[in-house]
């Protein structure tokens, strides 16, 4: 047998060959390490974001209804289609009827709108002008004993015919996210915990490897 | 040549042996190459230590001790093609040995470290190293059943 210290060097030379330069990784250990945990605590808030952000009815409404739902006090307008007929808005109005969170609602026909549509508008004479009242849709305004109670509206009215859209008013949008964020507080107190100690620990780490 | 290759051609073959020796091939080698990849980022800083090798070995052990907590040792067998015959005991005897007597072993007796370097590596008195060095062996020499030359 050779001698002890030659095979020790060959055997460890030869199950772990040299290292060369190009064989090291740019990035340095910590971001190598840093990269799964960003990318878990992204998800993690993605999570968070679909949960909280209100389901249903889009907060992203545009012209001239969110121009109606800010210039009313109705908390959520139903917006009807050009051919509904009188048996649809009777089947509308029988489920607000049905409905404990209704508090009220008024049907608004196109001269109703046109005459709201005018007002809203009064400063821009050439609009006016070139808007013709038959195309513009009749409505429901819908007051509810709560502005939470919108979302269930909204999934109510879904599936009914008739109906083209259901637009909250904007301050819903606001107060749903509030009351998501209050519903998921748990969550959020737990991830922004979580943060905080990761923060912590690899602060202590670090220190410990340093000494 | 860059003063941190230089740096590497002088640390590496320390570097991958001792946590070879630690840790097993396969772990001992990759955590050579992540804390000369760690150092690589950090030269500025490391460059201008007194012991930087010394310095990467210790933080090399301390961030694998935590990833390899509980798990065994392992030396592969020796590769069939090897030109040189080696014992083919070898590898589990090493595994058997201690994790200091290992380093001590490989690094002071196979490569001819001396004492003081080795105890500045480790981080361990000269005396240590010598009993290490000296259980070490005479534990390897009884598994083995040979009696060395040197």
């Amino acid at each position: 047998m050779r001698d002890l210290d030659e095979q020790i060097r060959r055997y460890v030379d030869g199950v772990a060959p040299s290292i060369g330069v190009d064989e090291l990784r740019r990035e340095p250990l910590k971001t190598r390490r840093l990269v799964p945990a960003l990318a878990g605590a992204a998800v993690v808030l993605a999570a968070v974001a679909v949960v909280v952000v209100p389901h249903g009815q889009s907060p992203s409404v545009s012209g001239y209804e969110v121009s109606v739902a800010r210039s009313q006090k109705a908390d959520a307008i139903v917006f009807l289609t050009e051919d509904v007929t009188s048996a649809q808005l009777d089947a509308i109005a029988h489920r607000f009827d049905s409905f404990p969170y209704v508090r009220g609602y008024v049907y608004v026909d196109q001269d109703a709108t046109y005459a709201e549509f005018e007002t809203m508008f009064s400063d821009e004479p050439s609009l006016l002008e070139n808007v013709d009242p038959s195309v513009l849709p009749t409505s429901f305004r819908v007051d509810l004993k709560r502005r939470s109670d919108g979302e269930e509206l909204v999934d109510a009215l879904a599936d009914m015919a008739g109906v083209r859209k259901v637009v909250l008013s904007p301050s819903w949008v606001s107060t749903a996210a509030a009351r998501a964020l209050f519903r998921w507080w748990p969550v959020i107190l737990l991830g922004i915990m979580a943060v905080v100690w990761l923060v912590v620990w690899r602060g202590r780490r670090r220190r410990a490897r340093m000494a | 040549m860059s003063e941190f290759s230089q740096f590497v051609s002088r640390a590496e073959p320390v570097l991958r042996r001792g946590l070879v020796a630690r840790f097993g091939a396969s772990n001992g080698r990759e955590a050579a190459v992540d804390v000369l990849s760690w150092a690589w980022s950090r030269w500025d800083r490391i460059g201008t230590m007194e012991n930087p090798t010394g310095y990467l070995y210790r933080v090399a052990v301390n961030q694998t001790r935590r990833k390899l907590v509980r798990k065994p040792v392992r030396f592969p067998d020796v590769p069939t093609s090897e030109e040189v015959w080696v014992e083919p005991k070898l590898p589990s005897a090493l595994e058997r040995l201690t994790s200091r007597q290992r380093e001590v072993v490989v690094l002071v007796h196979a490569y001819g470290m001396s004492h003081s370097e080795a105890a500045d590596l480790l981080g361990l008195k000269r005396s240590s190293i010598q009993n290490h060095l000296e259980r070490g062996l005479e534990k390897l020499r009884t598994d083995l059943g040979v009696h060395d030359h040197a």
